[in-house]
């Protein structure tokens, strides 16, 4: 369980998140969905024990900005935006970076579709391999670590990655949160997010202002009133996987062609 | 490839050993350990002058080594050096105000904890300056530096015109770098701080593996790296302190060192930490040989050899690295 009370978080003056109550079950996948700015990021970092806070964060019960390092990184995993890595380690050395206890690499390689990129330098790989190696190194942490319910928090896990590579991280996810564990993350496709989580919860200038199911929250409102933007909300029959905003105003062609095939199979091949 | 160390390990020993104006060969050496023994003479060359020095030189190249890895590992960039970013300039400028201000107090003790103080103030006033929010600003660490060094040449020069004959004579040779005048009192001041800190930098590997992927990353995998800098830091400035106190100002060891073991071993600061200590140690005393022997019966200030060869690899490395962005 995270549970927040008042969490509330300034950069110099700025305040950036504003009194956020809220409890994040495991078994789910919560979304976090907002405009730029909006504290998503901020708030996954808080979330994390990575920036300080006023107010409450528990993670599992224990309040994050008094735990130590060591005793957070076994109940969560953070996958950041961006990663940077300074040395030519190899891509199967990353991964064991995140390892609690020693575990073989090979299975979360192949898990993410980067079977037999073990020995490669991780300096050289694209970006969107590059993300799929810190959601393998995210992942063996989860496998490794000591305490459940364990909690990934992804911040927008899918930016780099194609297409199949996107559904296949959504599916990932969904797994591990019917598996016991929490996921927390950010995405800035509604698409994706309204096909990948049990609960939505919007940002909007650092307040919570929808938290819910996805149908409940993304509104034709939400979107002007959150976005500034006015698109409609598109809903289509079930079986589809996408949902949302799917013509622009003027335009008579869909954006997302309505025969898409309603699941990508995720290759596990070196695609990417 | 570590076997191949460890033979070249012996190697530049018995070459260190045997190599200088006296009759005492290498050849001599291995004769002297299977058949009858040396002559009082060679014994005190050995015992005496010899020995210490490669012991100072072993010590001295392995701390400059260790430093510049935990420096790159701190910054997060193969081209810290200790000396070319300005924190042996900072640990020099400690030695010279110890030397020229001390009065009553100076001696090698004061001389080596000023030099300390000296490099700890320059490596933490750079990660300051070059920092911001676990972000190494590689331009502006290499312009801190810059300045720094300028700062501590300026403040140096000035202490210089204050200094009397013997002052300066003192002075004059923590410019050059030099492992002339190893004593076993200077090899014992190593061994108690650059021993240690090559003992102890070991034991942040791991962290420092972490921190190849930033300091948030360090951070969400469970270690604590506030601390984790805090103690790269001191031992930085330990063995850049140390050596800079005992040997003067010696460039480039601690970026051509951990440059080549990574082309080697990779970048696992498990196998970099304790292998730079062995490597720096063997790459600064061949250097030494060489300074003794190139110009024989004269002496070359080991900073010139160090530099000839190091300064090439830097530019090497940063060519590299334009390839690659």
């Amino acid at each position: 369980m995270i549970q927040t009370e008042n969490l509330t978080l300034h950069r110099g003056k700025r305040v950036i998140l504003q009194g956020l109550n809220f409890t994040l079950r495991p078994g789910e996948v919560s979304v976090l969905i907002g405009p730029n700015g909006s504290g998503k990021s901020t708030l996954l970092a808080a979330l994390s024990g990575a920036l300080p806070y006023r107010g409450s964060v528990r993670l599992n019960g224990a309040e994050v900005a008094r735990t130590a390092p060591g005793a957070l990184a076994e109940a969560r995993a953070v996958m950041a935006q961006a990663t940077s890595l300074s040395f030519p380690f190899s891509v199967a050395e990353v991964v064991t970076l995140g390892a609690r206890r020693p575990l073989a690499v090979e299975p979360f390689l192949a898990e993410v579709g980067l079977a037999g990129f073990g020995p490669r330098n991780a300096m050289e790989l694209s970006g969107g391999e590059a993300q799929r190696m810190h959601l393998a190194r995210a992942l063996i942490q989860a496998e490794t670590a000591a305490q459940a319910p364990f909690w990934l928090m992804l911040d927008e896990p899918v930016s780099s990655l194609d297409l199949a590579h996107q559904v296949a991280v959504m599916d990932r996810a969904r797994a591990f949160a019917r598996g016991g564990g929490g996921v927390l993350m950010v995405l800035h496709d509604l698409n994706l997010a309204v096909r990948g989580a049990d609960r939505l919860l919007a940002l909007h200038g650092g307040r919570l202002v929808a938290d819910g199911a996805p149908s409940s929250v993304l509104t034709d409102a939400l979107i002007a009133g959150v976005y500034d933007c006015a698109l409609p909300v598109n809903r289509v029959p079930a079986a589809s996987p996408f949902l949302l905003v799917q013509s622009l105003p003027g335009l008579t062609a869909p954006l997302i062609p309505a025969n898409l095939p309603a699941m990508v199979p995720a290759k596990p091949s070196a695609a990417g | 490839m570590r076997g191949l160390l460890l033979l070249g390990f012996g190697a530049v020993i018995l070459a260190a050993l045997g190599t200088g104006a006296t009759g005492l060969t290498p050849l001599r050496l291995v004769q002297a350990l299977t058949g009858p023994g040396l002559s009082l003479q060679d014994s005190i060359v050995l015992y005496d002058i010899r020995l210490p020095r490669l012991v100072l030189g072993l010590l001295v190249g392995g701390g400059l080594a260790v430093s510049g890895v935990l420096m790159q590992a701190l910054f997060r960039n193969p081209l810290a050096d200790p000396g070319v970013i300005g924190v042996g300039p900072g640990a020099a400028l400690g030695a010279v105000l110890a030397i020229v201000l001390g009065g009553s107090l100076s001696g090698p003790l004061l001389t080596m904890a000023a030099a300390f103080g000296g490099g700890w103030a320059a490596v933490v006033l750079l990660s300051r300056i070059a920092q911001k929010g676990g972000a190494t600003d590689i331009a502006l660490l290499l312009l801190a530096g810059i300045a720094l060094s300028a700062l501590a040449g300026a403040v140096t020069g000035l202490l210089v015109t204050m200094a009397s004959d013997t002052q300066l004579r003192d002075v004059s040779y923590w410019s050059m770098g030099s492992l002339g005048g190893a004593t076993w009192a200077k090899v014992a001041l190593a061994g108690a701080t650059i021993g240690p800190m090559m003992l102890l930098a070991p034991r942040l590997a791991l962290g420092l593996n972490a921190l190849s992927l930033g300091e948030a990353a360090a951070f969400h995998m469970g270690h604590r790296v506030e601390p984790l800098k805090a103690r790269a830091i001191l031992l930085t400035a330990m063995g850049t302190g140390a050596a800079v106190a005992l040997a003067g100002g010696i460039g480039f060891v601690g970026i051509v060192v951990p440059h080549l073991l990574r082309l080697a071993f990779g970048p696992d600061h498990r196998v970099l930490l304790p292998l730079s200590a062995l490597l720096g140690g063997m790459l600064l005393v061949t250097a030494d040989v060489l300074a003794r022997s190139l110009v024989a019966p004269a002496e070359l200030p080991i900073g010139i050899l160090t530099a000839l060869i190091g300064a090439p690899v830097f530019l090497q490395i940063l060519l590299a690295r334009r390839a690659q962005a």
